[in-house]
């Protein structure tokens, strides 16, 4: 009985660690899509940051699932693309408009 | 009598930070100018710190390859590399993987497991027993080619890649994102403190054609909220644009090159 | 009880700190005097023996006078565009083609001055010089025309540059790449001691005639307001601060009045 349990959980693992992979590749794009867009963050629209800024923050928490050698690497990137888009939000108020940096 | 021995101690302090002051500091050479010794985990695992050599890496590839794509922290020894990092592929084995070429060689792998007393002399690379003299001689054939420069590597780096005297990679497959064309802001002129100082002209296009946006924005300058008003002060405790030009580009003794604007009146 | 003595330690320890700057008591002029080390005969003031790599070449150490140099160029010339470092034994001066082009091979190459290079003009002993003493002679003949002080190499530099006894030139050959000064720091600035009769002035002006910004800033003096509290008759008498050069080649400190000009005689 216990050994079956372990075989099934195990069975589990394998199923789970197999949609991480699948789950791997959409990450991949979404992450291609989010930092693949950080030269014109200038003069993308307030509702295109924040759906860049989302769509990282996505990437960010599957990240979290990832082996390290993955997550290391890959976590400070995305870090970096959202601290810019957020920065970068953060001088706009939400009609778009840009606002003059302070003085 | 407490009080007496805490303001001994702080005589004795004071002392010790003023032997520091006044002391002309060692002038790297042309060659050590941009090393980093990295040495988190290397004593600990009985090998010898790593000497990174910055103008090595950067007359092949952008700044940003390494320090946005592959991840390494622009602030030395806080990435924390692991040998084990390098054996799974990312750090510094995104290139030094024993697969990559470059100029037609392959480039050396890092760490390993396991390793063979030949194997060693691969890892001496840049766990480095004692000086690299090939690398020194490497350095001097290299810099003939280049635009001079005072100061720093004595390499005129930004006009090296502006004529093509070198080609910087700033593309790995399956690393590096896909880059739109950048547009870039244009070149700004900024005010120096200090009455009649010459401005500083800075350039925007200069600087993404290395760095791209995010390697300064907004983690040195942030765009809106931070200051824009930062004095030389910080600037020399390497805070904005001495967290690069203190140690890798350019150095800040070099007053002109920032301060080029013609003074007015 | 306790505040008490923490606060006559704090007495001490202040009236300590600001003996430094002190010059008010004869007693403390010559605890100062004694801390200032002499500097030796006028020839061999400003003198650099430069042995990095020439005994393991068997070859006499390089013995570099600074006298005869100055005379031709501002110290920028060579400390900020040849890039010597002002620090005995920090530069990597070899015969290696690469670095003798870029440091004394920059004039020395048989046009502007005598060569490094093999050659009929190739002259090894003027620099690696088998008796240093000949330097004495030719210090003589060098320094007969100029105007004479009791200090240092014995020849009074300032002077000779405003009756026009030399004119060092300020590059070589390049373009002028000198920072101009503001307006502000083109005032001498004061440096209170202990009795303002003691008080230094001190010119940028006159500074940066001959060295840029980063001759001395920030590693000598740093830019930060009153960042110069720092500073102790001690360590600006041991390699610190001003004695870096105005103890080893510009004007030497034991000649007080040259800086603490209003300082009162004996």
């Amino acid at each position: 009985m216990f050994r079956n349990g372990v075989t099934v959980l195990s069975l589990l693992a394998m199923l789970a660690s197999s949609e991480v992979v699948s789950a791997s590749d959409d990450w991949r794009t979404e992450l291609e899509d989010v930092c693949g867009n950080t030269s014109e963050a200038a003069v993308l629209s307030h509702m295109e940051l924040q759906k860049l800024i989302a769509k990282g923050e996505r990437v960010s928490k599957a990240l979290e699932s990832e082996c390290e050698a993955v997550r290391i690497v890959y976590q400070k990137r995305v870090q970096k693309c959202l601290d810019l888009y957020r920065n970068i939000a953060d001088t706009m108020q939400p009609d778009g408009k840009v606002q003059p940096p302070a003085q | 009598m407490n009080r007496v021995f805490v303001s001994l101690i702080l005589l004795v302090g004071a002392t010790v930070t003023w032997a520091q002051d006044g002391v002309i500091k060692r002038r790297l050479p042309p060659f050590e100018y941009g090393r980093v010794i990295i040495n988190n985990y290397s004593q600990q695992a009985g090998l010898p710190p790593v000497v990174f050599d910055h103008w090595l890496h950067r007359s092949k590839y952008s700044c940003r390859l390494c320090h946005l794509d592959i991840g390494f922290s622009m602030v030395a020894n806080s990435t924390k590399i692991r040998a084990v990092d390098n054996i799974n592929g990312v750090f510094c084995a995104t290139c030094h993987n024993g697969k990559m070429m470059m100029n037609g060689s392959i480039i050396f792998p890092a760490c390993a497991k396991e390793y063979t007393r030949e194997e060693y002399k691969v890892c001496v690379r840049c766990h480095q027993l004692e000086p690299n003299v090939t690398l020194g001689k490497k350095f001097t054939s290299f810099v003939k080619n280049m635009p001079v420069e005072k100061f720093g590597n004595g390499i005129n780096w930004e006009k090296a890649e502006r004529e093509g005297k070198f080609k910087a990679v700033d593309h790995i497959e399956g690393v590096s994102p896909t880059r739109p064309k950048m547009k870039v802001p244009n070149d700004m002129l900024l005010k120096a403190n200090l009455e009649g100082m010459p401005k500083v002209i800075f350039s925007h296009t200069k600087h993404a054609a290395w760095g791209g946006c995010k390697l300064c924005h907004p983690g040195l300058f942030s765009i809106n909220k931070g200051r824009s008003v930062y004095s030389m002060d910080e600037i020399l405790e390497g805070k904005f644009c001495g967290a690069c030009h203190k140690t890798v580009a350019f150095p800040l003794n070099d007053c002109r090159r920032c301060h080029a604007a013609p003074v007015e009146g | 009880m306790g505040t008490r003595i923490f606060g006559v330690v704090l007495v001490i320890s202040t009236a300590l700190l600001l003996m430094g700057l002190s010059m008010d008591n004869k007693e403390d002029i010559e605890r100062i005097l004694k801390s200032t080390p002499p500097t030796g005969p006028f020839w061999m003031y400003g003198t650099v023996i430069m042995n990095r790599l020439s005994t393991d070449a068997e070859m006499k150490p390089v013995v570099f006078n600074h006298w005869s140099h100055r005379a031709k160029y501002t110290c920028r010339v060579c400390h900020l565009n040849l890039e010597f470092s002002m620090k005995a034994g920090d530069t990597e001066i070899s015969t290696d083609s690469f670095h003798s082009e870029k440091y004394c091979g920059a004039c020395h190459n048989g046009k502007a001055s005598f060569t490094l290079k093999c050659g009929p003009k190739f002259e090894c002993p003027k620099c690696h010089m088998e008796e240093p003493k000949v330097l004495e002679q030719t210090f003589a003949k060098f320094a007969a025309p100029l105007p004479k002080t009791g200090f240092g190499d014995g020849i009074d530099w300032g002077k000779a540059l405003r009756d026009g006894k030399i004119s060092p030139k300020n590059s070589l050959g390049g373009e002028n790449t000198i920072v101009p000064l503001p307006e502000k720091l083109r005032q001498p600035f004061y440096f209170g001691t202990a009795s303002h009769r003691s008080d230094v002035k001190f010119s940028h002006e006159q500074h940066s005639a001959d060295l840029d910004c980063s001759g001395c800033h920030p590693d000598l003096f740093n830019i930060k307001n009153k960042g110069t509290q720092k500073f102790t008759t001690e360590a600006n008498h041991s390699g610190s601060f001003c004695s870096a050069c105005h103890m080893k080649v510009a004007f030497p400190m034991r000649d007080c009045r040259r800086c603490h000009s209003t300082m009162a005689s004996k």
